[in-house]
């Protein structure tokens, strides 16, 4: 398997406190990645560094052998990453659609094109029925499968996805645990920030927990969830087992 | 002989709304022909005209790219004063100084979204204050080139190239074509990638960045864009008013007249600005003869009153109001 | 010497900026509001004072016990009435709010009071204090005592009281002020009326100092709106070292290149901090993912 991403020592201090302490890893393509922790262990700051939205004071980022490190956000999504929010940001002026046809834009000609490759991609997470809507008036289940529709439809050959189940029902997650294996069966890789750990365990093969900042076990899912210091980080931040 | 196939023609089914632009637009080409002999009516018209091409201007940045400027008298100022002075002093003919006045408009939009377009916060309509303020000062100072506070007047030398005649009609088509740019250019914006990019950059920043989109270069486009053509719209002020002045050319009520305008009618439609504009200078000469001969700032008061109203009950204006009206009503997603 | 004369005056008037523009970046610090009303607050503050003092003989200073609590309700009226609702639809209704209420009031003043030009001739208002060979107006310099008393109790209340203390957390992080029991309505309210009542004591102090008609906010609300800059967004401290040093750059810049000119200098002053600093001299960067 090739090397997708590759994290070296990346530091991130704000004033006082260092959100991220030297973290390293590698994300091969076709991994399923993912990053867990409990709150406040800096899983969205590790986003935001690799994917352009902050500076790293330390260390570096390499996508497909390109150092990336300090690059802008959008120059980034541009060689082929791409993230969701934690809270959905959709574009509030235009609906569903359009709001996935202004990324579908990257790749399509014109707006009728993009118009169309968006609708495929609604049809894909199931939003179809719901493409004239205002993104203000959906529910949460719905506001993130947008996310996840306009991050997919410029086809990302890396997706970091950063607690897109957060706040859904368990039918909700199902659903989009099947979404994310037809993704990741088309030939993406996903990085996965989740407290939803049945949907960790099911999803990845490799996992990597944070705590305060620094990395407390990199490894297998099965391995890593077992070790005790995890599960003592862990102890109370666990969700109730949501069944299959 | 074989004819090759034709297609057979598509027939575009006419709706209502194309036969009431199509009279709309008959109307429009008629009006300053009916209104010949009541100048004072075609005078009002023409100024509407002339701040829906400003206001529309401005919608481009402002409504369509989200870019709160309250200082686009600069721009307004930059193209009246460049145009007026070239034609004063060095006999340029406005229709070439506009362009000119355009151009340096631009400039100065640019090197402002370059330098405050990066950053978050009320950075931006505060500069744009700061710099109409900064050229307002400079105007009525440097008086060897631009005559200082008492302005400039444009010498009366008829000539299409002049944008000078000796009846109001050719001024109505004049300010008809410019009032026409920014609303092309907005149906264009609907239409376009660069378009639905800024859009997007309006609404989200942060999510348009995601998406691989230069929000920056963005943003300042647009304002370069718009910079021109409120220039453009100064320059023909100044030549339909034959007089400018810095103190009101380059003014704050200017500024905020764009932007009301903008959002009585629509914020980031097309047609918004135009019919905000036919609203506020309408109604602007309707109040002027009702409060004829009473105190001066009655009327002034009365537009910061619609400004508070329209920000509080109509932020998005009039046309999308009605349109959602019209329109079968928001579309709710119940939960389940 | 002259230089001295110049640093000193410029610290007296600059002193006065800073209280008006610790109203402005309280507002700004807890509400997130560019307050547009804040220069036409004083301009209401000086005709109160102003008018006061034309028919009952009463002095600035005396009127000041009417002027506090009356900007302060007018502002806790304009904030009620009009900018709580502003604030839920967005930052640029708030601004455009503040804007639309800043054209009524200047109107309205010039419907009621006409444009002529007002000020206030008591035995004071020409007064000067000669000390050393520097000469400093006498109402200026009480104006500049006053304004640092009350920054001193507004930094009081600021740190000492459980009120102040919440306005501050409220500036802070207003998500944890609400979660922590802080009563965001009332605190927005409340720091509104703190912030319009010190440009009403500005007013109050200057009337004495400057002649009062309809637009006279406009200046100093163009002035505060560099200080607050300069100072930094929200930043207390920023407010009253950023008024010094812009009062010493005026009074230097209308000393050396003509009053005319005198506001270019500290508008290039603006342009060139937002190129240079955004975030001031103690502000933080804004929240927010650009670099």
């Amino acid at each position: 398997m090739a090397e997708l991403l590759a994290v070296r020592d990346l530091t991130k201090r704000f004033g006082g406190l260092t959100a991220i302490a030297g973290v390293t890893f590698t994300v091969n393509e076709g991994d399923i990645l993912g990053i867990i922790g409990p709150n406040g262990a800096g899983k969205t700051t590790l986003f935001n560094l690799i994917t352009g939205f902050l500076r790293p004071d330390r260390g570096d980022v390499i996508f497909r052998n390109q150092i990336i490190t300090g690059w802008k956000a959008y120059r980034i999504n541009r060689l082929g990453m791409a993230r969701t929010f934690q809270i959905a940001q959709p574009f509030a002026n235009l609906n569903v659609r359009d709001n996935v046809a202004v990324a579908a834009f990257r790749i399509a000609g014109s707006l009728e094109e993009a118009r169309d490759m968006a609708d495929e991609m609604l049809r894909f997470v199931g939003l179809d029925s719901y493409w004239k809507y205002e993104t203000e008036k959906l529910p949460i289940g719905m506001k993130k499968k947008l996310e996840l529709a306009k991050a997919l439809v410029t086809r990302p050959s890396l997706l970091f996805l950063d607690e897109v189940m957060g706040g859904l029902s368990s039918g909700e997650v199902r659903e989009l645990m099947r979404i994310l294996w037809k993704v990741h069966e088309s030939g993406t890789t996903l990085v996965v920030i989740e407290h939803v750990l049945p949907a960790i365990k099911e999803l990845c093969q490799k996992v990597i927990v944070l705590h305060n900042g620094a990395m407390l076990a990199q490894g297998s899912t099965d391995e890593v969830l077992r070790q005790p210091e995890v599960v003592e980080a862990y102890l109370g931040e666990v969700k109730v087992d949501v069944g299959p | 002989m074989m004819e090759a196939k034709r297609e057979p023609v598509k027939l575009v089914p006419i709706t209502r709304s194309h036969m009431i632009g199509c009279g709309l637009a008959f109307l429009a080409v008629l009006l300053p022909f009916l209104l010949q002999n009541e100048p004072y009516y075609l005078d009002t018209l023409i100024l509407a005209l002339l701040w829906a091409s400003a206001a529309g201007a401005w919608n481009l940045a402002g409504g369509y790219g989200g870019l709160l400027s309250l200082g686009h008298a600069a721009f307004f100022g930059i193209g009246a004063y460049t145009s007026t002075l070239l034609f004063v002093e060095l006999d340029i003919p406005p229709l070439m100084g506009m362009l000119v006045g355009a151009f340096l408009a631009a400039i100065v939009g640019l090197m402002t979204g370059l330098v405050t377009l990066r950053m978050k916060g009320p950075f931006f309509a505060l500069i744009t204050i700061a710099i109409a303020e900064v050229l307002m000062i400079i105007t009525v100072n440097w008086s060897d080139l631009t005559n200082g506070s008492q302005g400039v007047s444009i010498p009366y030398k008829p000539g299409f190239e002049n944008i000078a005649f000796d009846s109001k009609v050719p001024y109505y088509f004049f300010a008809l074509m410019i009032c026409l740019i920014p609303v092309f250019i907005a149906h264009w914006l609907e239409r376009s990638r660069y378009g639905y990019e800024l859009m997007a950059v309006r609404d989200n920043e942060t999510a348009a960045q995601a998406l691989g989109i230069n929000t920056v270069r963005v943003k300042v486009s647009i304002l370069v864009v718009s910079s021109a053509i409120t220039a453009v719209a100064g320059a023909f002020y100044a030549q339909y008013i034959t007089i400018i002045e810095p103190y009101h050319e380059f003014s704050f009520a200017v500024s905020i007249q764009m932007v009301l305008i903008t959002m009585i009618g629509g914020l980031g439609t097309a047609w918004g600005p135009v019919f905000g504009s036919l609203i506020v200078t309408g109604l602007d000469t309707f109040l002027r003869d009702v409060f004829m001969g009473a105190q001066g700032g009655l009327q002034a008061l009365f537009y910061g009153l619609m400004l508070v109203l329209v920000v509080l009950f109509v932020p998005e204006g009039l046309i999308p109001r009605l349109r959602k009206r019209i329109s079968s009503g928001k579309e709710d997603v119940t939960c389940g | 010497m002259i230089l001295l004369q110049l640093i000193l005056s410029g610290i007296l008037i600059g002193g006065v900026y800073a209280l008006i523009s610790l109203g402005l970046t309280l507002i700004f610090g807890v509400m997130r509001i560019v307050n547009f009303v804040h220069g036409d607050m004083l301009m209401v503050a000086m005709y109160m004072a102003y008018w006061m003092f034309a028919l009952f003989g009463i002095d600035n200073y005396v009127g000041l016990l009417v002027i506090v609590p009356a900007t302060a309700a007018l502002g806790a009226l304009i904030y009620w009435g009009v900018l709580q609702f502003a604030i839920r639809r967005s930052h640029e209704a708030s601004i455009l709010a503040t804007i639309g209420i800043s054209i009524v009031l200047q109107n309205a003043a010039l419907i009621i009071w006409s444009a002529d030009y007002r000020s206030i001739h008591n035995e004071l208002s020409t007064l000067s204090v000669e000390y050393l060979g520097i000469r400093l107006s006498a109402p200026l310099l009480i104006a500049f005592s006053v304004a640092l008393v009350v920054t001193i109790l507004l930094f009081a209340f600021l740190n000492h009281t459980y009120l102040g203390k919440a306005i501050r957390a409220a500036s802070m992080d207003r998500y944890a002020a609400v979660l922590m029991g802080v009563n965001t309505r009332k605190i927005f309210t409340v720091s509104f009326a703190i912030g319009t009542a010190l440009v009403g004591i500005a007013g109050g102090l200057l009337a004495s100092v400057y002649t009062v008609y309809p637009t006279v906010g406009t200046q100093f609300l163009l002035v505060s709106f560099v200080v607050v800059v300069l100072g930094g967004l929200g930043s207390l401290r920023g407010a009253v070292i950023g008024g010094l040093i812009v009062g010493v750059v005026e009074t230097a810049s209308a000393y050396f290149i003509g009053s005319s000119m005198k506001e270019l200098v500290y508008l290039l002053l603006f342009i060139l901090i937002l190129i240079i600093k955004p975030a001031g001299l103690f502000g933080q960067q804004l929240p927010g993912v650009n670099r």
